[in-house]
C-alpha cells in the first residue's frame, strides 16, 4: 500500500497525468451519478419507452448547441395543451354535451420550419364520438382551416400527412405551407405569434374532450439530440459511461494482466505446465470466436456481461500469450533472474516480483486502448446481431447510427458523439499512461 | 520548430474539415429541401398524345453496367451520379426523406406484410396461456394502434392491415365494402380491448393482483418471440406490442432472435411445450396475385400447406368446422359464379376475424430510387428488380441509347442454369434483361399481356365463373373438352418418344380447359444471342424437358424435379402442336383461373423455351443434358451435393470447360438430342451449326448464357461481382412497345361537401376522382362505392355514387338516412376501384348532423 | 534438434563427461523432443477442430434450427406456386413431407449428429474439404476448396498489403521513436493512440463519406469499375484505385497504437546496462540499435510476425462489408450464419495447421536467435 501512495505522489508531478486523472475522475463521477439518478430498470424503460415516454421528441434532431454554428437557427419543440398558461379555454354547454373552444398561442422565432405539427386528442364518450374543427391563424391574420373530423378515445392528427391540407396551402408540405411568408417568392419563415383554434363538439351529456395537446416538433433537441425512434440520446450517452468504463477496464486490464501471468508461469515452470498453457492457447486461437458467441447467445443469454466474460476468456488465451512468452523466455536467462534464483528466492517471488514487473510498461498501451476498443467491439458485435437487446450503451448508439445510414443522411452528431467520447476516454488513460511509463521504468526517468 | 508549425496546420485543417462537414450539408439541404418539395415526387409522364414512334428496336439502352452497392450508401451514390438506379427495396423513413431531398424519383411496391402469430394451444405442463381464448386474441386487434405503427416505424409509407388480403391486390378491391365494414370492429380502441380481456380473463379464473394478471398465484407470463433480422422493423413493432401488453397487466418476456433461432420454436418446435405465446411473423409477396381465396385455408386451417406443423395442427381445436369446409371450398375454387365466391369470401372474412389466429398489422411498402432523368415501369408487387417489364421500359428520358449504371445489393449468388439454377432476386435481374417470354404480366393489375403471342382461344367447361378483360383472348363455354388421341400426355424415357393420349387413356380423356395459342408468323425471324435462328424445335424441347428430369429411368433423372413434375401432372391433360408455321399449340388442363388471360398465358408458357430459370435454345439444353447424363454436372443443387459433382453453371466456374468439351463432341458428331422425337424437327447439320454458334458465343463472351431478349450478357465478372449487358441489335420489337406502363394510373379520390348537415334533410357530397390532377376517364373506373358510418361507428348504409361527368361523382343521402343518423359526428367513406391499376383509392369525410 | 547447449558456469545437471555419448544422446533427445512436440501439436489440432464442429453445431441443436428453416422455406415457397393450389389437403401434406425429407437428406439430418461430427473431423484432418451444404463459391462451384480459393487473392491483396505496411512501418517508426524518448513526436504518437481504438469499418464509413461522396476522389466500394477496363495494366490500376480507401482505413485504425506498443517494447531493451556500455564505448546510434537492441528483440518480432502472417488470409468481416470487398471475412460470416459446417471446418482446419507449423518453427527460431534460451527443460 505504501509504495502505491509513493507512486501516486510521483504521478502528480507530471502535468499530462493531472489532466488525465481529472478526466477519469469526471467520467467516474458521471457514471456514479447516472447509476444513482437513473437506475437500471428506469434506463431500460426510458430506452424502450414508447409514445408516452418520447412521443414529444422530434425524430433525428441534432443537439441544441449546434445552433451556435448555424446562421439559420433551427426551431426547438413547442408544446401547448389546455392548461398551459396563455391558452384560452371556454366550455359552453349544448342541449346534448358541450362545445369546447381552445385557442393556443405561441411565438415562432426560428429561421426554419418545424419537423411536423401534431394535435393529440383524448376524449370520453359512451357511443357518439366528438367532432373537432381546427383552424390555423398566422401572425398576419390569415385563417387556414386545417381539418374537420371525428375523434375517438385517443386520436392523433398529423398535419404533415393531411393531403387535403397540402392542397389548401398550395401544394407545399403543410408544415412549410402554414409557416411560409406569402409575400416573398422563395420559402422563408414568417416570424411572429401564431394561434391555433380548436372547436370541439360532443353529443352526449357526460361526453367531454379531456385533452387536446398541440406539439410542433422542432429540429434540434436537448444536449445530445435524438435518434430515429425519437429516443433522447442523453440516456444512452449517460448510461453508456458506466458500462464503457466497467466493460473496458475489466476486459482490457483483466485479459492483458492474466495473459502476462500465464505466460510468465508457463515460461518459468516450463515442462508440462508450459506445454498445457501453449496448447490451450492454440486451441482458443483456432476456435471461431463468432460461433462461440452465437452459441452462448442462443443457449445462455445475450446480455452484455455474458458476452464480456466470454470475450475476456478468449482474449486471455489469445496471441498476446505467445508474444509475452517469447519475451519471458529471454528475460528468464538474464543475469538478475539467475542471481535471484541463486540466492534461493521462491518461484512465486521470482515470477511476480522479478519477471513480471519488467514488462508492466507493456500493459499500459492495453490500458490506454482498453475502454474505447472494447466499446467498439460491442458495436461490432451489435452489427453482427449479437448485441445486448436491452441496455442503452455507446456501442448500441454507434451501431444504430451506422445501420441507419447516419453518415449518409447527414446525422453526423449521432455517430460522432459516442465516437468523440470514446476517443476522449482513451486520451484520459493515455495521458495517465505516459507518466506511468516513467514510474514503472526507473531507467527511463533520467533519460 | 519547423516541423511543429506544419503539424499544427495539419491538425487545424483536419478539425476544420470535420466541423465543416458536420454542419455544411445540414445547412445546404435545408435551403434546397423546400424548393424540391413541390416537385411532384411521382414520375412525371411525358405527353402521351401521338408522340412520333421510335425506330429503335430492342432495349432503349446501349449498355447496362451492374455492380454491388450497399443499401445505406445507395441514395448518396445516385445523388453523386455514381449509379443511375438502385433496384432493391428501401423502406425506412430516412431513405424516403433522403431520396426526396436529393430530388430522385422512385417506385413503390408491396414487399412484405407483417402480423402477430398466436400460440393458441393448451400447454402440456398446465401453465396458463391467455391466447387459448379466441375473444382475447380478437381483442388484441383493438389493443394495437396500426396508424401509430405506420407513422412511427414505417414513416407513413406503409398501409395498416386487418386481413390477409394485400390492400393493393384485386381481391381486396373486389370486397372493399365488406372488409371496411369489418375493419371498424377491429380498429384501435384500448378501453374496449381492456374491458373484453378483463372479463374473459376473469371468466378463465385469472385475477388481477395490484395491476398484474395472476393465475393460481403466479403471474401470467407471455413469451414474445421478436425477430431482430430482416429489415429491422420488427424490433420496434415488437417492443410497442410488448409495452401495450404490459400496460394492461401482463408480464412479457421478450425473446429476441434471428429467423433461424426462432424458426426452431414456432415452426418445428412443439407448441404444447409452452416455449412461446406470440411471434412477430411476416410473409413475402412474389407478384400481384389475382386470387387470394386460398389464404383462409393457408393461414387459419389445419389443412394448410403448413398442416403438419404442431402450430397449424393446434388450429384444429379452434376452427369452426363450417369455416374449415368453407376454406377448403374456396382454396379448390368450388363455386360456380363470382357472386357465390363473393358471399363465401365475405363469410370467411367474418370467421377469420372471429378465430383471429393472427393479428394482421401492416402491408409493408418499399421503393427503389433512380435518377430524375431515368424512367422505368415498376410492378406494384415485384418492384423493379424482378419485373420482366423493366427490360423493355428502362431508359433515359427523351434519349435513345446511353450507358446506365445499375446498383444491386448482391450479384451471382449461386450457379445459374435454366433448369435448376439460382432463384435469387439478384440473379433474376440480369436473367430477365436477357429474356423474352410468351406473355408479360401487366405490372399494375397482374393480368397477362401478349408479348410473343398473336392471339389465344380458351374453351372453358360450363359452370365455372371465368371472365376476360383484354380482347387478345376469346372465351367460349363448352359442354366438355375431349382431348384428341394424338395429343402428348407423357414421355417414355427409353424410346425417347411422347406417349399419346390414345395410348395412355384408351377410354378417352376430357379436360376442364382447352387453350389454343397462335404465335405470329414472324416468330422465327427471332434469333438467339449466339445467332442461331429460332425454330419449332425450340418449342418441342421444353415439352420433353418437363418430363425428362422428373421421370424415373431418364438419363438426366433428378429426384428434386420429380416432386415438381408430380404437382404439374395433377392438372395436366396434354399438348398438341397443330401447325409449326405459323406455330399453333393446343393445351389441355384441369388447372383453371377466373381470368381467361391467365389460362392462355399458362398454356403458352408451358411450351415457350423458358425452363423455369431462363431462356435457352434446344442446343444449349442438349449440351448440359449430355454433361448431366455423363454424370459430370448436375442441374439442381440437391443432386450436385448428393452425387458430389459440380452444379451446372452456364456463366462461370469449373462447369465451363465441361460444357465446352461436351459442345465440341456434339458438334463433331452432329448429334440430335432425343432423336426419336426431335429428329422430325431438326437436321444433323442444323444441329452442328447451332453447337458451333454457341461455342463461338462462348469464345466471345466467356459464358453460355445465350438468351433471346433485348439485352445480351456481354461479360460476367463473378469474383468482382460486376456484369455488363449490351443492346441486342437483332431484336424485332420496337423499343416503345410497352411505354404506356411507365406510370401506374392510380386514382386519387377526394370527397367534398358541407361539414354541417341538418337531421332529416337530404345531403349531397361531391367525389372527385383524378389522376395527377386531371379527371379520371369514367370508362376506366369500374366502381365508386360509398360507406356511411353513424355517430356510433356502425356501418349504416353502402351504395354506389352516381356519375356526373368524367372525374366527378355525386353521393346523395336521402332524408330518411339523415333522419336515422340523429345528432352526432358521422363518417362517409368512398372506395374507388379502377381498371388500369389494382390499387383502390379511398377518402373519408366527417360531418356533423344536428 | 534439441538446443540444450550448456551455458558455461551454471551446470544444473551433473552430466557424465563422455562427449561422444552426449552428441549421440543429443541427437536422440532432439528426435525424441521433435516427435513428441509434433504429436502434441497434431493432438491439439484435432481437439481444436472437433471443438469447432461441436460449437458450430451447438452440440447438435443446430439440427433443430435447420429443420425449422427448411419447413419455413418450403412453406413460403409453395405458397406462391400456382401448380400447387389445385391439390387437396392429403396430397398437399404428402407433397410437403417429401420436399422436407429430401431437403433434410441433403443436410445429412437423416444421420445422427455424432456420426456426422466424426465424418466432418476425418475430412478436416485429411484436408478433404468436400462440398458445402448451402453455400456456393463466387464462380459457382459448391466445393469448399473453391469457395476459399476464389476469394483468397482479393483477401490477400487487401489484408496482406495493409497489415504488412502496418507491421514493418510501425516497427521502423517505433525504433526511431525509442531513441528520442519524451520528444515531441513521442508524445504526439501517444496522444494520438486512442484514435486506434476505433475499428477499421468505422474509419471506412467516414473515408467513404469524405473521399467518395464529398471529394469524389475514390470509388464508393467494390473491387473494380463496371464495365471493367479491358487491358491488363488498366485493370491493375483500377483495382489499385479501389484499394486505396480500404487499405487506408485499416492502417489508420491501428497505426498509432502499433507504433506505441513497439516503441514501449524497444524502450525496455534500450535501457539495459549493456546498451549503456555500448554507447559509452562510442558506437554509432545505428550500430547500437542493430547489434544491441534489434538482436535481443528479434524473437518477439518474429513471433508477432508469424502470428500475423497466418491470419492475413482470414480477412476482416465488417471492413469487407463496408467496402463490398469480396473477401473471406464475409465468407466466414455467411457460413456461420447459415450453419454451413463444411465451410466453417474448412476455414478452421487451414488456420489450425498453419498455427501448429508456426508454433513448431518458433521454438527452434527462439533458440537460434538467442543462444541463452533453453527450450523444453524449464528451470
Amino acid at each position: 500500500m505504501q509504495n502505491l501512495k509513493k507512486n501516486l505522489r510521483e504521478l502528480l508531478k507530471y502535468p499530462s497525468a493531472v489532466i488525465g486523472i481529472v478526466l477519469i475522475v469526471l467520467l467516474v463521477a458521471i457514471s456514479v451519478g447516472t447509476l444513482i439518478y437513473i437506475p437500471r430498470d428506469e434506463a431500460v424503460r426510458l430506452w424502450r419507452g414508447g409514445d408516452q415516454v418520447w412521443g414529444q421528441n422530434p425524430r433525428t434532431a441534432p443537439p441544441v448547441w449546434t445552433n451556435w454554428f448555424r446562421s439559420e437557427k433551427l426551431p426547438e419543440t413547442i408544446v401547448r395543451d389546455l392548461d398551459t398558461e396563455g391558452t384560452t379555454v371556454e366550455r359552453s354547454p349544448r342541449d346534448m354535451g358541450e362545445n369546447l373552444v381552445a385557442v393556443y398561442t405561441f411565438e415562432y422565432t426560428a429561421d426554419d420550419y418545424p419537423q411536423d405539427i401534431l394535435l393529440k386528442f383524448t376524449s370520453d364518450y359512451t357511443n357518439r364520438n366528438p367532432f373537432v374543427s381546427i383552424y390555423w391563424i398566422t401572425p398576419d391574420g390569415r385563417e387556414i382551416r386545417m381539418t374537420e373530423q371525428g375523434i375517438g378515445y385517443n386520436t392523433t392528427y398529423r398535419a404533415v400527412q393531411d393531403d387535403a391540407l397540402e392542397r389548401r396551402v398550395g401544394g407545399l408540405s403543410p408544415e412549410i405551407g402554414l409557416f411560409d411568408d406569402p409575400n416573398t417568392e422563395e420559402l422563408d419563415v414568417l416570424k411572429g405569434t401564431y394561434k391555433v383554434v380548436v372547436d370541439a363538439l360532443t353529443f352526449e351529456d357526460d361526453s367531454v374532450v379531456e385533452e387536446a395537446e398541440l406539439i410542433l416538433h422542432g429540429k434540434v433537441f436537448g444536449w445530445f439530440g435524438t435518434d430515429v425512434q425519437r429516443r433522447d440520446l442523453s440516456i444512452a450517452i449517460l448510461w453508456g459511461t458506466p458500462i464503457a468504463l466497467a466493460f473496458g477496464l475489466t476486459a482490457s486490464f483483466g485479459s492483458s494482466v492474466f495473459s502476462m501471468i500465464f505466460a510468465a508461469i508457463g515460461v518459468w515452470f516450463g515442462g508440462w505446465i508450459d506445454e498445457a498453457i501453449q496448447r490451450v492457447t492454440e486451441i482458443s486461437l483456432t476456435l471461431p470466436f463468432l460461433s462461440i458467441l452465437i452459441m452462448v447467445g442462443t443457449f445462455y443469454s445475450k446480455s452484455i456481461w455474458t458476452i464480456l466474460w466470454v470475450t475476456v476468456l478468449l482474449t486471455i488465451f489469445g496471441s498476446s500469450i505467445k508474444t509475452y512468452r517469447a519475451i519471458f523466455l529471454q528475460v528468464k536467462e538474464s543475469p538478475y533472474i539467475e542471481a535471484a534464483h541463486a540466492y534461493g528466492a521462491s518461484n512465486t517471488r521470482i515470477v511476480f516480483s522479478y519477471l513480471i514487473p519488467r514488462m508492466i510498461p507493456l500493459l499500459i498501451p492495453g490500458l490506454v486502448l482498453g475502454v474505447p476498443s472494447y466499446v467498439f467491439l460491442e458495436a461490432t458485435l451489435a452489427a453482427l446481431s449479437l448485441g445486448d437487446p436491452v441496455l442503452p450503451t455507446w456501442g448500441k448508439v454507434i451501431y444504430d447510427a451506422q445501420s441507419n445510414g447516419a453518415v449518409y443522411n447527414g446525422f453526423y452528431y449521432w455517430i460522432l458523439e459516442p465516437a468523440v467520447l470514446l476517443v476522449l476516454t482513451g486520451l484520459a488513460f493515455a495521458m495517465v499512461g505516459f507518466s506511468l511509463d516513467r514510474i514503472f521504468n526507473p531507467r527511463l526517468r533520467d533519460v | 520548430m519547423y516541423r511543429n508549425r506544419i503539424l499544427a496546420l495539419l491538425a487545424l485543417l483536419l478539425v476544420a474539415s470535420l466541423v465543416l462537414s458536420a454542419c455544411q450539408p445540414a445547412a445546404s439541404t435545408e435551403t434546397d429541401a423546400p424548393t424540391e418539395e413541390e416537385a411532384d415526387t411521382e414520375t412525371p409522364t411525358e405527353e402521351e398524345a401521338e408522340a412520333p414512334r421510335t425506330t429503335r428496336v430492342g432495349g432503349w439502352l446501349d449498355e447496362i453496367g451492374m455492380k454491388v452497392v450497399g443499401a445505406d450508401s445507395a441514395i448518396t451514390q445516385i445523388a453523386a451520379g455514381d449509379i443511375d438506379i438502385y433496384t432493391s427495396n428501401l423502406s425506412t423513413p430516412q431513405d424516403v426523406e433522403a431520396s426526396d431531398d436529393a430530388g430522385l424519383e422512385r417506385s413503390f411496391q408491396f414487399g412484405i406484410y407483417y402480423e402477430l402469430t398466436f400460440n393458441p394451444s393448451e400447454f402440456s405442463d398446465g401453465t396458463f396461456n391467455p391466447f387459448v381464448n379466441a375473444n382475447i386474441r380478437k381483442a388484441m386487434n383493438n389493443l394495437v394502434d396500426r396508424d401509430y405503427l405506420n407513422q412511427e416505424v414505417y414513416g407513413g409509407l406503409a398501409v395498416p392491415k386487418f386481413f390477409s388480403f394485400v390492400s393493393a391486390f384485386p381481391d381486396y378491391a373486389r370486397h372493399v365494402d365488406v372488409i371496411r365494414g369489418l375493419e371498424a370492429d377491429l380498429s384501435y380502441d384500448p378501453d374496449r380491448a381492456t374491458a373484453t380481456i378483463t372479463s374473459e380473463m376473469e371468466a378463465m379464473g385469472a385475477e388481477m393482483v395490484d395491476g398484474q394478471w395472476t393465475f393460481d398465484g403466479d403471474p401470467v407470463n407471455i413469451t414474445f418471440l421478436i425477430r431482430t433480422d430482416s429489415d429491422g422493423t420488427r424490433v420496434p413493432v415488437g417492443d410497442y406490442v410488448a409495452n401495450q401488453l404490459e400496460s394492461i397487466g401482463f408480464t412479457v418476456t421478450r425473446q429476441y432472435g434471428t429467423s433461424s433461432e426462432l424458426a426452431a420454436l414456432w415452426v418445428s418446435g412443439n407448441v404444447a411445450d409452452g416455449l412461446w405465446n406470440l411471434y412477430t411473423g411476416a410473409w413475402g409477396v412474389g407478384g400481384i396475385t389475382r386470387d387470394d381465396a386460398g389464404d383462409f385455408q393457408f393461414f387459419d386451417s389445419p389443412d394448410s400447406a403448413y398442416g403438419f406443423t404442431t402450430l397449424w395442427q393446434s388450429y384444429a381445436a379452434q376452427i369452426d368446422p363450417a369455416y374449415q369446409a368453407l376454406a377448403n371450398d374456396l382454396a379448390n375454387s368450388a363455386f360456380s359464379t363470382l357472386e357465390e365466391r363473393r358471399d363465401m369470401i365475405s363469410q370467411a372474412l367474418q370467421y377469420s376475424a372471429a378465430q383471429s389466429t393472427r393479428v394482421w398489422l401492416i402491408d409493408g411498402r418499399a421503393f427503389s430510387p433512380w435518377q430524375p432523368n431515368v424512367s422505368v415501369a415498376f410492378d406494384l408487387a415485384a418492384g423493379v428488380d424482378i419485373n420482366p417489364m423493366t427490360a423493355f421500359t428502362l431508359r433515359f428520358d427523351d434519349q435513345e441509347g446511353g450507358v446506365l449504371q445499375w446498383g444491386t445489393p448482391d450479384l451471382f449468388v449461386e450457379p445459374a442454369n435454366p433448369i435448376g439454377g439460382s432463384n435469387w432476386t439478384y440473379d433474376n435481374q440480369w436473367q430477365l434483361l436477357t429474356r423474352d417470354s410468351a406473355i408479360l404480366l401487366n405490372p399494375h393489375t397482374g393480368i397477362p399481356l401478349p408479348q410473343r403471342l398473336e392471339s389465344a382461344e380458351v374453351y372453358m367447361t360450363e359452370g365455372y365463373p371465368v371472365g376476360t378483360t383484354y380482347d387478345w383472348v376469346s372465351l367460349e363455354f363448352v359442354a366438355e373438352n375431349a382431348v384428341p388421341e394424338d395429343a402428348w400426355i407423357n414421355w417414355n424415357p427409353e424410346t425417347e418418344t411422347f406417349v399419346t393420349v390414345g395410348e395412355q387413356h384408351p377410354e378417352g380423356l376430357t379436360a376442364l380447359v382447352k387453350t389454343v395459342v397462335h404465335y405470329p408468323a414472324e416468330l422465327y425471324d427471332r434469333t438467339w444471342h449466339d445467332g442461331s435462328p429460332m425454330t419449332a424445335a425450340d418449342f418441342v424441347m421444353p415439352a420433353i424437358m418437363t418430363f425428362a428430369t422428373g421421370t424415373e429411368g431418364s438419363p438426366i433423372y433428378d429426384e428434386a424435379a420429380a416432386g415438381a413434375l408430380q404437382a404439374f401432372l395433377g392438372g395436366f391433360k396434354g399438348w398438341r402442336i397443330t401447325s409449326t408455321d405459323p406455330l399453333t399449340v393446343e393445351y389441355y388442363t384441369d388447372v383453371w383461373f377466373q381470368d381467361a388471360e391467365l389460362m392462355a398465358g399458362a398454356g403458352a408458357a408451358t411450351l415457350w423455351p423458358e425452363y423455369g430459370y431462363g431462356n435457352a435454345g434446344w442446343h444449349a439444353i442438349a449440351i448440359s443434358n449430355a454433361a448431366e447424363a455423363a454424370g459430370e454436372l448436375a442441374y439442381s443443387a440437391d443432386k450436385a451435393v448428393a452425387n458430389e459433382v459440380e452444379q451446372t453453371n452456364y456463366i462461370g466456374g469449373p462447369s465451363l470447360e465441361v460444357l465446352a468439351s461436351q459442345a465440341q463432341a456434339l458438334a463433331d458428331a452432329g448429334t440430335i438430342p432425343f432423336e426419336a422425337t426431335m429428329g422430325a424437327f431438326v437436321t444433323a447439320d442444323e444441329a452442328t451449326a447451332r453447337y458451333n454458334n454457341l461455342l463461338a458465343f462462348y469464345g466471345d463472351h466467356g459464358h453460355f448464357w445465350a438468351g433471346v431478349g433485348p439485352y445480351i450478357l456481354d461479360q460476367a465478372f463473378l469474383v468482382e461481382k460486376t456484369a455488363v449487358l449490351v443492346h441486342n441489335p437483332d431484336y424485332t420489337d420496337l423499343a416503345d412497345k410497352w411505354a404506356q406502363f411507365s406510370t401506374p394510373k392510380i386514382a386519387t379520390a377526394e370527397i367534398d361537401g358541407s361539414a354541417r348537415v341538418d337531421v332529416g334533410a337530404e345531403a349531397t357530397f361531391d367525389v372527385y376522382v383524378t389522376f395527377e390532377g386531371e379527371a379520371y376517364p369514367a370508362d376506366e373506373v369500374s366502381e365508386v362505392k360509398y360507406l356511411l358510418y353513424n355517430a356510433e361507428g356502425v356501418l349504416v348504409e353502402t351504395g354506389e355514387a352516381t356519375l356526373d361527368m368524367d372525374g366527378h361523382y355525386v353521393i346523395t343521402l336521402s332524408s330518411e338516412t339523415t333522419e336515422g343518423l340523429g345528432a352526432g359526428s358521422n363518417k362517409l367513406e368512398v372506395a374507388v376501384v379502377v381498371i388500369p391499376a389494382s390499387i383502390p383509392a379511398f377518402d373519408t369525410f366527417d360531418f356533423v348532423t344536428e | 534438434m534439441s538446443v540444450e547447449i550448456q551455458s558455461p558456469g551454471v551446470g544444473a545437471e551433473a552430466e557424465a563427461p563422455q562427449t561422444k555419448r552426449r552428441t549421440e544422446s543429443t541427437f536422440s533427445r532432439v528426435a525424441k523432443y521433435t516427435s513428441y512436440k509434433l504429436a502434441m501439436l497434431f493432438l491439439t489440432v484435432v481437439i481444436a477442430v472437433y471443438l469447432t464442429i461441436l460449437i458450430a453445431n451447438m452440440g447438435g441443436y443446430v439440427d433443430e434450427i435447420v429443420r425449422g428453416q427448411i419447413r419455413e422455406f418450403v412453406g413460403q415457397m409453395l405458397r406462391i406456386d400456382p401448380n400447387y393450389q389445385q391439390m387437396d389437403p392429403e396430397e398437399k401434406n404428402e407433397f410437403f413431407q417429401t420436399q422436407v425429407e429430401r431437403a433434410e437428406k441433403r443436410y445429412g439430418l437423416d444421420q445422427p449428429f455424432v456420426l456426422r461430427s466424426f465424418r466432418y473431423l476425418w475430412n478436416a484432418v485429411t484436408l478433404d474439404f468436400g462440398y458445402a451444404t448451402l453455400m456456393a463459391s463466387d464462380t459457382g462451384s459448391r466445393q469448399v476448396k473453391l469457395i476459399i480459393q476464389d476469394r483468397l487473392a482479393p483477401t490477400l491483396l487487401l489484408i496482406a498489403t495493409s497489415n504488412l505496411i502496418l507491421f514493418f512501418g510501425s516497427i521502423g517508426l517505433a525504433l526511431s521513436l525509442s531513441r528520442g524518448y519524451g520528444s515531441f513526436w513521442d508524445r504526439f504518437v501517444l496522444a494520438m493512440s486512442p484514435t486506434s481504438s476505433a475499428p477499421s469499418w468505422f474509419y471506412g464509413i467516414f473515408f467513404i463519406l469524405i473521399f467518395a461522396a464529398i471529394l469524389r476522389w475514390f470509388p464508393f466500394g467494390g473491387m473494380i469499375d463496371s464495365p471493367p477496363p479491358r487491358t491488363q495494366w488498366a485493370y491493375i490500376l483500377n483495382v489499385g484505385k479501389h484499394l486505396v480507401l480500404p487499405v487506408g482505413a485499416i492502417i489508420t485504425s491501428a497505426m498509432f497504437v502499433s507504433i506505441y506498443n513497439w516503441r514501449t517494447f524497444f524502450l525496455i531493451y534500450s535501457s539495459e546496462d549493456y546498451v549503456e556500455m555500448a554507447k559509452a564505448k562510442g558506437l554509432s546510434a545505428n550500430d547500437v540499435q542493430n547489434r544491441y537492441i534489434l538482436r535481443p528483440t528479434l524473437p518477439t518480432i518474429i513471433t508477432s510476425f508469424g502470428l500475423l502472417v497466418i491470419t492475413l488470409w482470414t480477412g476482416s468481416i465488417l471492413t469487407e462489408a463496408v467496402f463490398h470487398w469480396p473477401g473471406l471475412g464475409q465468407t466466414t460470416l455467411t457460413a456461420i450464419g447459415l450453419y454451413d459446417t463444411p465451410v466453417i471446418v474448412g476455414l478452421t482446419i487451414i488456420y489450425a495447421y498453419l498455427l501448429a507449423i508456426t508454433v513448431f518453427l518458433l521454438d527452434f527460431i527462439y533458440a537460434l536467435v538467442d543462444p541463452r534460451v533453453k527450450i523444453g527443460s524449464g528451470r
